[in-house]
């Protein structure tokens, strides 16, 4: 298969510190890939990697067939979006988004012209000439992806563009980032450490640690059939617990149910603690040997309180088992 | 608010004596430039009395006095233009590439200031006669030594213009448009520390406006030497310029201030 970006074997360090060990991925045309992890998994360091801001010290990376290893950032017809605020203050929003089509010598009236269209594909048509200080920081990284999209690129870099933003504007302009992405037909790569961030946006999500690939799958396939008790953990929350049998078992809330506690075949405990979350409640049961399990139950049905003995039941088919 | 209201009238008497402190003796300066009284007449009843500008006309009209000026507005302008060529590629590669050579950049940065002028001059000249006599007769030797006197000033007020910006994610973002580094210094870095720039090309030109030292041992005719060699035969007429140098300085300081706030820029002190 061929794909439009392929790190192939990339190594990368910094000092002592291996950033990416052997990371290998490819991308396919218009898709678009998370690269989810804690801090210091290496996601940033392969997004630079892509955009041509650091230099693999082995391994190869391809773009659309040809090799771009060596090939400065301001070669690489890539759009990017950072995490800080990158609109450059002097200019106006018009102008930022004009400015790659200016580096690239297109004509006054054409770029002009361009750069309103794309302000409007991000539905920011009426502030065409305010300046970076003049916007919320939403308005801001809408611009900052015109920008970015403004110079037809062939790869789009999205480095955790959202993590800056307060929660309402940050689910509204994920949604935006996926529409804009799917009509601009552009590959991408967006890096987040949000988990619900990279399930909500991606094609695929690419999960890492310590510079290496854990799991690569759909978010569908990663939540639900996690590839090891890390990927468990870091996507999607779940509880440790001892199954009859002694096998350690990473469990999900939603494969646990509350009962009677005088039900046949369930699990005795009581409730430590009730957590509201909206549509959902998590009720947490301390099991006799103290550890504990957590049932996602509808708030509406949540009858519960801390204290109360009841009986749990567990889907063990989707859980992951883990070492001691 | 009882406390700011008590404050307000303290930090307006404050700012009324330090006003003072700098316009009085300016102010007497004025009148022993511009009034055509002795000077044992000048108190409270000759204020408003013959008042002229013709010391200073006549005084700016004295040959020596234009080729003095001459020589340091263009000594200025050569000093300015190599600091800012010199120091602003130097500081936007430290801020973006070599951050960690920041702090020994802001130790040689102030070197200037304990190292004296006089010793500056003798060994350059020293060093520099034996093997490039024509360097030290030249009139642009005092260029270097105007640059290195500035540094303080200057490095800070560029400095500090360049530490307002996130430098390196706006580099990021020129060099994934397509920028290649001259036009990121050009189109992107310039046009956003303009107000540092143009503070620190300021404090070079008032460097050269007021340096001494190095100008008198080097020989060189430069504006303040001739001014203080002008101050026996012509008292009157050496102030008078003293004085117009001071308001040209100041109403270019508020000229660049006010151009770069309209602009939404840093103003000249270099820090928004």
């Amino acid at each position: 298969m061929s794909g439009r970006l392929e790190f192939r074997e990339v190594v990368k360090c910094f000092g002592a510190t291996v950033a990416l060990d052997r990371f290998g991925l490819m991308l396919a045309d218009g898709e678009l890939i998370s690269l989810l992890g804690p801090s210091g998994c290496g996601k940033t360091t392969a997004l630079r990697v892509a955009a041509g801001f650091e230099r693999p010290d082995d391994g190869a990376v391809i773009l659309g067939g040809a090799d771009i290893t060596l090939i400065p950032p301001h070669r690489r017809n890539m759009g990017m979006v950072f995490q800080q605020y990158s609109l450059f203050p002097h200019l106006t929003a018009r102008d930022n988004v004009a400015f790659g089509l200016r580096v690239r010598g297109v004509s006054a009236a054409e770029r002009a012209a361009r750069a309103t269209e794309a302000l409007a594909r991000v539905r920011l048509t009426g502030l065409e000439d305010r300046y970076a200080h003049q916007m919320s920081g939403g308005q801001q990284q809408r611009v900052a992806l015109a920008r970015a999209l403004a110079i037809s690129p062939e790869l789009l870099l999205l480095d955790e563009p959202l993590s800056a933003l307060d929660a309402a504007v940050r689910e509204e302009l994920r949604e935006e980032i996926r529409r804009v992405q799917r009509e601009a037909g552009v590959a991408t790569i967006f890096v987040t450490h949000d988990q619900s961030e990279a399930i909500g946006i991606s094609d695929r999500i690419c999960v890492m640690r310590e510079g290496r690939i854990e799991q690569v799958g759909s978010p569908r396939d990663v939540y639900l059939a996690p590839a090891n008790a890390f990927v468990a953990r870091f996507v999607g929350s779940t509880y440790e617990w001892t199954a009859p049998g002694g096998r350690r078992l990473l469990v999900r809330p939603e494969d646990v149910t509350v009962c009677a506690p005088d039900a046949a075949d369930a699990l005795r405990g009581t409730v430590a603690a009730v957590l509201f979350g909206g549509v959902t409640t998590v009720v947490r049961v301390e099991l006799p040997d103290g550890s504990q399990l957590g049932a996602t139950v509808l708030s509406r049905d949540a009858r519960v309180r801390v204290g109360d003995a009841v009986g749990l039941r567990v889907d063990t088919t989707r859980a992951v088992e883990t070492a001691l | 608010m009882s406390r700011s209201v008590r404050r307000a009238p303290l930090s307006r008497l404050l700012l009324v004596a330090i006003g003072l402190f700098y316009l009085l003796p300016m102010l007497s300066m004025a009148r022993f430039a511009f009034q055509r009284v002795p000077m044992y007449l000048l108190d409270r009843d000759t204020l408003l009395t013959k008042w002229t500008f013709m010391p200073l006309v006549d005084a700016v009209r004295r040959p020596e006095f234009a080729t003095a000026a001459l020589l340091s507005v263009r000594l200025a302008a050569i000093a300015a233009v190599l600091t800012l060529v010199l120091l602003l590629p130097t500081l936007v590669y430290a801020h973006v590439s070599l951050p960690a050579a920041r702090p020994v950049l802001d130790t040689i940065a102030v070197l200037p200031f304990v190292v004296p002028a006089i010793a500056l001059v003798v060994g350059i000249s020293g060093a520099f006669r034996p093997i490039a006599p024509w360097f030290i007769s030249s009139d642009l030797s005092l260029v270097p030594f105007y640059v290195v006197i500035a540094l303080p000033y200057t490095y800070r007020s560029i400095d500090n213009a360049l530490s307002a910006l996130d430098l390196r994610t706006l580099v990021d973002a020129s060099r994934s448009l397509g920028a290649g580094w001259p036009r990121i210094v050009w189109q992107v870095v310039i046009p956003n520390v303009r107000g540092g720039l143009a503070t620190a090309a300021l404090l070079v030109a008032t460097v050269v406006l007021g340096e001494f030292t190095v100008a008198s041992l080097l020989l060189k005719e430069t504006l303040p030497l001739y001014l203080a060699y002008s101050q026996g035969a012509d008292p009157q007429g050496t102030f008078a310029i003293g004085l117009a140098l001071m308001v040209v300085t100041a109403g270019l300081l508020g000229a660049i201030n006010r151009a770069s706030a309209r602009r939404g820029g840093a103003t000249v002190t270099g820090v928004m």
